[in-house]
């Protein structure tokens, strides 16, 4: 089964609720963590000194051939992204723009353009770690992170019957192209009025894909209980709260998984992960 | 006119949080521009007069014509994000698939696919309760095109600034150092970077340095939540020196960033003076350095 974890505001504990709950969830069964965070990648962060393979994904460009490129202009024409122009009869390719649709190659009346490529990233795979990691990386000034996404969910790292997929934050493109193929969803939400918005946005987001989700109350205080409310009056699940504490804070801070070492955040973990199983009827095998 | 932008790297560091209280120190000599479009939070805070509002259009979704639509699959066949489906002898859109490419509304045979433009978003001029022009938009769920969007809004507070003759705008960036991040920091003047005393604050950061390198913008550092892992202060502290970053702030984890959120106010009212004298600090030593 695959488990998406989203957040809406970034530093919510999106990334603290991954890879505590894929280290939990491989005391039962075989996991894959996904960081499908491209821009700022930090699950590997949590797990010491991972060996990992690294290989580069590369997308389409358009590459032009000058001595069959007449000029006409058409492939400008049906690019909607601009990524290529016909300047002084020349056909220039801007590949920070491109979205790799293949229309300029087909349309060209002269087929003057032929398939060329870039790399926008890089995805690592771990090596002999317990929990099985694969992270996509998206490279410096590059804007394709829904395209990487793609690439790194189709990534297989050995068996494993639980795939958890830490999301980037925000509920734009690259969020949706991260959970739109999971079975269950947990919303980690923060309990301040920038977190519990940004809540709303995303619980709204996650109902337009129609799929099943439970919500995780990180940093929770007992003076404050507007997500709460907000689950009660809207039928939402609580599935978990984590409490604001300056010492998750500093263990989270030195990359350290906050359930390993404290019984009481470990059955916390324990108790998310089971009733994640039940919610998603969810199998282990 | 300066252009500052506040950029994170990770997200949560408090980016908003202190962007928004300088922009409460500024008052009427910055223009504040909200450009974390995805998921918009300054105007739960500055309770902003609408002046104006436009709706944003941007991105197309196929849609098929029935009565024209031969069942021939081309737009099936050249598809290249699986955004065509074939359900009950009819072929659908999938329209959170769809990248708008048009390809297939060029290649059918029986031009029965015609590419219809969204509104994802909408975009607002107004002026907040602390007296200067705020300007923010919305992007629609699970939309596309962040990036043009902040480019919208920062185009709208580079003509206020402008026209009333304001030379500072302030700009909350998003998170992250992809579409919308680069949108944000094209064109501005300088950089203020939020991070913060974690592995993972640390570890953005480097990314975040990258990117600004790459688009040759001085920058300074503000360092939050510096008493939660003194080890990743002094990497952060080292990455800056070398790359030319003065640390202007450093800040300790504290709940007052949560219970101002909680009343509803910024850090440059909240009752803690301590904060408060450290935010007009940093808005001196900004002004200081423009100057």
């Amino acid at each position: 089964m695959n488990i998406g974890i989203v957040s809406g505001k970034g530093g919510a504990g999106k990334t603290l609720v991954a890879v505590n709950l894929a280290y939990t969830a491989s005391k039962y069964s075989k996991v894959t963590l996904y960081d499908l965070d491209v821009e700022e990648p930090n699950s590997f962060l949590f797990f010491n000194e991972i060996e990992y393979n690294s290989e580069k994904v590369k997308v389409m460009i358009p590459s032009v051939d000058a001595e069959k490129c007449n000029s006409c202009g058409i492939c400008s024409k049906v690019c909607e992204f601009n990524a290529i122009i016909n300047l002084d009869n020349k056909t220039l390719v801007f590949p920070e723009l491109c979205h790799s649709c293949y229309s300029c190659l087909e349309l060209c009346p002269k087929n003057a353009i032929t398939e060329g490529v870039k790399e926008i990233g890089e995805i690592r795979t771990s090596v002999n770690s317990e929990i099985s990691l694969i992270e996509g990386r998206l490279s410096i000034n590059e804007t394709a992170a829904p395209a990487l996404i793609r690439e790194v969910k189709k990534k297989i790292n050995g068996k494993s019957f639980i795939r958890i997929f830490d999301s980037p934050p925000g509920t734009s493109c690259s969020v949706v192209e991260a959970i739109k193929d999971v079975n269950y969803i947990v919303l980690v939400a923060e309990p301040t009025i920038f977190g519990s918005h940004d809540f709303r946005l995303m619980a709204d987001t996650i109902k337009s894909l129609n799929k099943k989700f439970g919500v995780i109350i990180n940093k929770h205080t007992k003076e404050n209980d507007m997500i709460e409310n907000y689950c009660l009056e809207n039928r939402i699940e609580i599935i978990g709260t984590i409490p604001l504490s300056f010492d998750i804070a500093t263990t989270n801070a030195h990359g350290k998984l906050i359930c390993e070492n404290d019984s009481y955040l470990s059955l916390l973990f324990k108790n998310i992960f089971e009733s994640i199983l039940e919610k998603s009827n969810g199998m282990l095998v | 006119m300066n252009e500052i932008v506040v950029m994170s790297g990770k997200g949560g560091t408090g980016k908003t949080s202190i962007l928004a209280a300088l922009g409460v120190s500024a008052s009427n000599e910055a223009v504040v521009a909200d450009c974390d479009v995805d998921a918009a939070n300054m105007h739960l805070l500055y309770n902003p007069q609408i002046k104006s509002s436009e709706k944003f259009w941007s991105g197309k979704i196929a849609q098929i014509d029935y009565d024209r639509c031969s069942n021939c699959g081309t737009c099936l066949d050249f598809c290249h994000f699986n955004a065509i489906m074939y359900k009950s002898d009819k072929y659908t859109i999938d329209e959170v698939n769809c990248e708008g490419c048009s390809l297939c509304s060029h290649l059918c045979p029986e031009n029965a696919i015609r590419m219809e433009t969204q509104q994802t978003g909408n975009w607002y001029i107004s002026k907040s309760k602390y007296n200067n022009w705020f300007v923010f938009a919305k992007l629609g769920i699970a939309q596309e095109n962040s990036g043009k969007l902040v480019n919208k809004v920062k185009h709208e507070a580079r003509n206020i600034a402008e026209k009333e003759g304001i030379d500072y705008i302030l700009i909350d960036g998003p998170p992250g150092i992809g579409c919308p991040a680069i949108s944000s920091i094209s064109g501005a003047t300088e950089v203020l970077i939020v991070t913060e005393a974690t592995i993972s604050g640390k570890h953005d950061l480097d990314r975040l340095i990258e990117l600004i390198n790459h688009f040759k913008v001085p920058a300074s550092c503000i360092i939050n939540k510096a008493d939660l892992n003194l080890d990743a202060v002094k990497q952060i502290e080292e990455v800056c020196f070398k790359n030319n970053i003065k640390i202007i702030s450093k800040i300790p984890f504290t709940e007052s960033f949560t219970h101002a959120l909680e009343e509803g106010l910024t850090l440059a009212e909240y009752e803690d003076e301590i904060l408060k004298k450290e935010i007009n600090n940093i808005w001196q030593s900004i002004k200081r350095k423009e100057e």
